[in-house]
């Protein structure tokens, strides 16, 4: 072999791709040179630095953001009565560390895995997943308020400290955002105002936890009903004051919620910000006002929701009122 | 639930694919909501977990040329940063760190194809065969870029060799990195692809 051995050749001899001829020499080689044998050794050391190499843990938020992300996937397209059906493909016991029983060879066309193509959905394991969770909302969750109520009974998110008021529903607030100005993110009046703000649309916007389990088909009108709520026991004692925090565990959902807000709402002032659940996931639930005389709209957005990133799961329209 | 139990390991390819957090969590949602739409097409004739991967895999190329083609785009390396300088500079963790930025720096100037395979094979420890599985080509094809990619990545390693190896560094120099605050130097100069191998490579 004349001269030393570049970097490809001797990676390229370290997996054993040269000829045996060729590697022959190279081998030959190394034992006679330091240098070359140095700059192999460089070469193992290229794959230590890069098994060493940490990268940041899953945030926590994100595994709620696409399980919700998949719950209205499933939602757009599985009927909410779908029976459960047996799960389909067996689990492969190799999931700890890549899979070592996949060396069977399966070479799919260079496409598969990349379009999604929307085929049927019977053998899906996820539609099982969800879809069972669908069923099982669908149940408990008639899209009116008093059954939703049913769920904040046993909610773990929502613990007693505003059930002082007997049959009132257990609407936590949290108050005005931090730093949010008192006038709302738009200094101006609201547009397209409606009896419904009455009260919640007086001061800067309340973040409440009405522990409502939104739905798709009736996310407009569970909305509407929160937002019903608000304002009629907005009459009567002083409206819920910014004493009760909300769980931590949903609050921490959001950790840049003003921001999130700001994002969203494009300099309307949100009528509700309801930290709630949306077919079953955490989720924040946002009714902005309708412009130009239209109705107001509800907004459902995932956890990591941000100043960049708005997370917008599903929209609805409030229905019309009176 | 499939996503659940699998979520750290795939998430672990993602974030190191891309070297961004917020581009491998919009990776693996994009990827789950796919691997949901295309359910029906999966038979059982490949490990679960190879599928999985493979679409992870896949959503995250499809990034990464997206990215190429739109080369302005930068603060990939500051986000980066925040999520990954957890420690107090100064500290082992923060030495480590700082030198997994380096890597990822140098990983993101190949080719993503040889990224690919490095990822799974270096990064994470995969076996040739199971790369291949993952990544739809031959074991032959996985070494050979993996070879490529290395031979690629020497020189521009070459800094850090004998640095942030916890066991061979002993007393290594702390001055490295300022000891004054919790904020991990963002303008640390060796966190730069030297200039002489910068030329023509795509910012990150």
């Amino acid at each position: 072999m004349r001269g030393h051995a570049d970097a490809a050749t001797l990676a390229a001899f370290r997996e054993e791709l040269l000829s045996a001829r060729k590697a022959a020499q190279v081998s030959a080689h190394l034992a006679a040179c330091p240098r070359c044998a140095a700059l192999e050794a460089q070469l193992a050391e290229v794959t230590a630095l890069l098994n060493r190499a940490t990268a940041p843990p899953m945030p926590d938020a994100l595994t709620a953001r696409i399980q919700a992300a998949l719950a209205a996937e499933a939602a757009a397209r599985t009927p909410a009565t779908a029976p459960a059906r047996e799960p389909v493909p067996a689990m492969s016991g190799a999931a700890g560390h890549g899979g070592t029983q996949s060396t069977n060879g399966h070479r799919p066309g260079k496409d598969t895995g990349r379009r999604a193509r929307w085929r049927d959905h019977d053998r899906s394991w996820l539609a099982l997943r969800v879809a069972a969770v669908t069923a099982a909302v669908a149940v408990i969750a008639g899209g009116g308020y008093g059954v939703a109520q049913l769920l904040t009974g046993s909610s773990p998110a929502v613990n007693g400290a505003a059930s002082g008021t007997g049959a009132a529903p257990n609407i936590k607030v949290k108050g005005p955002i931090p730093g949010m100005p008192a006038g709302g993110i738009n200094a101006g009046p609201a547009s397209g105002s409606s009896s419904s703000q009455r009260s919640v649309g007086t001061t800067a916007p309340l973040v409440i936890i009405s522990g409502t389990n939104y739905q798709p088909t009736s996310l407009g009108a569970q909305a509407s009903a929160v937002l019903q709520h608000l304002s009629g026991s907005g009459n009567s004692s002083a409206r819920p004051g910014p004493t009760v925090a909300p769980a931590a565990s949903q609050a921490s959902l959001f950790p840049h919620l003003q921001a999130c807000l700001i994002r969203i709402s494009n300099g309307q002032r949100p009528q509700l910000v309801d930290l709630a659940h949306y077919l079953g996931h955490p989720a924040l639930i946002v009714v902005l006002p309708g412009t130009n005389g239209a109705q107001p709209k509800a907004l459902v957005i995932a956890p990591g929701c941000d100043a960049t990133t708005a997370n917008v799961l599903a929209t609805a329209p409030l229905p019309r009122t009176g | 639930m499939l996503f659940t139990r699998h979520k750290d390991r795939l998430w672990a390819v993602a974030v190191r694919t891309l070297g961004d957090p917020e581009e491998a969590a919009d990776a693996l949602q994009d990827a789950m909501i796919s691997a949901f739409r295309q359910a029906s097409g999966f038979r059982g004739d490949s490990a679960v977990t190879t599928w999985l991967h493979r679409i992870v895999v896949n959503a995250c190329l499809d990034r990464m040329r997206r990215r190429a083609a739109r080369p302005a785009v930068s603060g990939l390396d500051e986000r980066a940063m925040d999520v990954l300088a957890p420690g107090p500079a100064g500290t082992d963790a923060a030495a480590s760190t700082e030198t997994s930025l380096d890597v990822m720096s140098a990983l993101r100037t190949l080719p993503p194809d040889q990224q690919a395979v490095l990822v799974l094979v270096d990064m994470l420890g995969y076996s040739v065969a199971d790369a291949a599985a993952v990544l739809g080509i031959s074991p032959g094809t996985v070494k050979s870029r993996c070879a490529r990619g290395r031979a690629r990545l020497l020189p521009r390693l070459a800094h850090l060799r004998g640095r942030g190896d916890p066991y061979a560094a002993g007393a290594a120099p702390a001055s490295a990195a300022p000891q004054d605050g919790t904020q991990l130097g963002n303008q640390s100069p060796s966190r730069r692809v030297s200039p002489a191998e910068g030329g023509g490579e795509p910012r990150l």
